[in-house]
């Protein structure tokens, strides 16, 4: 995964979009790869969060909420460390077009009936309405109560219909809210952490992933 | 270990993700899209049980008006089946005749009678908007209804109707007594018309007419 370009997208907000990329790309840049993160979300999440005094450990922030969003990370990609797009939490013509040219979509889904009707039209959109092309895509479970019954439900019901689910996931810690304020990710602030092992979890999963299909392509 | 037993999360339970995913089989249409795709083509789907609850935004189209002739032999009494639109200024038209024959009620002469024809003449006039509305018309619910609102909103129009009732009895202070009654009387109807009108137009009955609200 020298250059990868990884899209983290749903069409529902708070999802946990902004975090996801920001904490894969933190944990990448400390394993020394060169991570960039293409910003293409109005809100400007994570442009925010790079202006505080941590700056994301000094991931490189690309802002481009535009329909060219795709041709930034294209650029940024003949680097040597992966492209993360973090999109916008609605339909938009910039995040159709990254997924046009993405290598891997990461979905979020937070156990909630809310997110799961929005992770189904959004996957709906990944195999349908791409101009044919059906991109590699994942399900992670974020924001979860550590062992509660729902997201184990959820988990259980997503599985069970066969959707690809992650087996990590984003649990639900106040250190990602606390290392914001410092414009940080739980790998900057406690590299050992709960927090942070969870990260580290879910970037080895899509890794592996994107080794398989690159082998399997090969 | 909580068994707690939670409902299906997927509102497709039927459909087989696995081989959508894997590009072997098309996507089920969400439930809303049906819904929106049966609308588009005319013909309204049956709801599914867990969508029974769901309010529409959409305006119910209105009746189309009558024609010419049709309009012009139309009465206040037959006139709710013309249409949202055209009810107000009837009841409107209801209230203002009736509020006329409430003026000349407050001359007759017979103390109290008066009284109680002026009432005869407010739920004559609520009877006709019921009609006008399409709605049951109760009687004494009705005069329920008046006296609260004449004994609570207008203490000022009911004291008024009475004192120049009890005025016939003084010798002397016959025509200004009948003047006052007269306005008071008119004042009344319309006022309480009006008011039954808004209460109608709102989409409510007589049966849940807030007396204590209006007051």
């Amino acid at each position: 995964m020298t250059s990868s370009i990884i899209t983290v997208a749903t069409m529902k907000g708070g999802s946990g979009k902004s975090t996801l990329a920001s904490c894969l790309a933190v944990h990448w840049h400390l394993g020394g790869r060169r991570a960039t993160i293409i910003d293409t979300d109005p809100q400007r999440s994570i442009v925010r969060l790079a202006a505080r005094e941590r700056a994301l450990g000094g991931v490189t922030v690309v802002e481009d909420a535009t329909e060219e969003a795709w041709k930034a990370a294209k650029r940024h990609a003949n680097g040597f460390g992966p492209v993360i797009i973090d999109t916008p939490g609605f339909r938009s013509q910039s995040t159709l077009a990254c997924l046009f040219m993405t290598d891997f979509v990461l979905v979020p889904v937070k156990p909630s009936p809310f997110d799961v009707d929005r992770m189904v039209d959004t996957l709906n959109l990944l195999t349908n309405g791409v101009s044919g092309r059906r991109p590699l895509f994942r399900c992670v479970l974020t924001q979860t109560t550590r062992d509660s019954v729902i997201a184990k439900h959820v988990r259980a019901e997503l599985t069970e219909a066969g959707f690809p689910v992650l087996k990590s996931e984003m649990t639900n810690r106040v250190i990602y809210a606390e290392a914001a304020l410092w414009g940080a990710t739980p790998s900057l602030i406690e590299r050992t952490g709960a927090a942070a092992r969870d990260i580290a979890a879910i970037a080895d999963e899509v890794e592996d992933i994107l080794n398989v299909s690159r082998a399997v392509v090969a | 270990m909580n068994k707690k037993k939670l409902p299906k999360v997927l509102r497709q339970p039927d459909a087989n993700f696995g081989e959508v995913v894997a590009g072997v089989a098309r996507w089920p249409e969400p439930v809303a899209r049906r819904a929106q795709a049966g609308e588009a083509a005319g013909a309204r789907p049956p709801a599914p049980q867990a969508m029974a609850n769901v309010i529409e935004m959409a305006l119910k189209p209105e009746a189309s008006p009558p024609p010419d002739a049709e309009r012009a032999s139309l009465t206040p009494a037959t006139s709710f089946d013309a249409g949202a639109a055209r009810r107000r200024p009837l009841g409107r038209a209801i209230v203002e005749r009736h509020a006329n024959l409430s003026a000349l009620g407050g001359f007759i002469l017979l103390p109290l009678v008066n009284v109680a024809g002026i009432t005869a003449i407010i739920v004559r006039m609520v009877k006709l908007l019921c009609r006008l509305y399409g709605l049951p018309f109760e009687r004494n619910r009705v005069r329920a209804i008046i006296i609260g609102m004449v004994g609570s909103t207008m203490p000022a129009g009911l004291s008024t109707v009475a004192t120049s009732t009890m005025a016939f009895i003084v010798p002397g202070s016959g025509l200004f007594s009948l003047a006052v009654s007269s306005v008071a009387a008119s004042a009344c109807t319309r006022s309480i018309g009006y008011t039954i009108i808004e209460h109608f137009e709102q989409g409510a009955t007589l049966k849940d007419f807030p007396v204590i609200s209006m007051r």
